[in-house]
């Protein structure tokens, strides 16, 4: 199904204060999300280091990654699975925040204990970097 | 028979799916593309017709016979109420 559905779907959603269920397609969020798995956006507000947001770049390709920086109202975005960060992205082009995610069918919150153990170790792009480096060994 | 109010058809250009939604969320991870006659079967089951209403409609609509668009009909109605979308007689 194309992205554009799902975005006109988002912005409908969030134009009603609802919270959009759209699936994962792609790798790189990984080891946290894999294709399949689904996440729970919301409008975004309150954006802030290690959110997962989605956005739109200025090439038109809409993307959901994590938040490495915030600098001088701009936000530095990172995939898990990457190790390259996208600098300089704009408020307005974050178009929502993910408020949880769907894990074989098990809600997975922000404020879960494994999620913040995961987080903690992943934010370090050097470990993140070998590892990503190793497993294609 | 009954329509379960947790899923609503959304247009999308020459496409209708069907999407589930609550108060508060709108789910498209698991969503239902309809074709034009499953859309008809949809709309009618919606709005509270019989299937003989519903056969009415097909076969005004398409040129099918009677016997063929209720047999359709049928299975239609059978699938959706496999995933919950329709219930009862």
């Amino acid at each position: 199904m194309e992205i554009n559905f799902f975005v006109d779907g988002l912005k409908e959603t969030l134009e009603q204060d609802k919270v959009f269920i759209m699936p994962i397609n792609g790798t790189s969020m990984q080891p946290f999300l894999h294709t399949g798995d689904l996440v729970a956006l919301s409008k975004p507000f309150a954006l802030k280091k290690n959110d997962i947001v989605f956005y739109l770049r200025d090439n038109g390709q809409y993307v959901l990654h994590r938040i490495f920086k915030v600098k001088k109202n701009k936000f530095f975005l990172l995939g898990d699975h990457q190790t390259k960060i996208e600098k300089n992205i704009r408020e307005d082009q974050i178009l929502a925040k993910a408020i949880y995610v769907i894990i074989n069918e098990k809600k997975v919150l922000f404020s879960d204990k494994k999620y913040r153990i995961y987080l903690f170790f992943w934010r370090f792009r050097f470990l993140r970097y070998l590892i990503i480096k190793l497993r294609k060994i | 028979m009954k329509f379960n109010t947790d899923y609503v058809i959304k247009k999308v250009g020459d496409e209708a799916l069907l999407v589930r939604q609550s108060k508060k969320s709108v789910d498209y991870s698991k969503v239902i593309t309809l074709n034009p006659t499953s859309l008809l079967i949809v709309e009618g089951v919606m709005n509270n017709l019989s299937i003989d209403d519903i056969t009415e409609k097909m076969v005004a609509e398409y040129d099918v016979s009677k016997e063929k668009a209720k047999q359709d009909i049928i299975v239609t109605i059978n699938q959706l109420k496999t995933l919950n979308i329709v219930y009862g007689d």
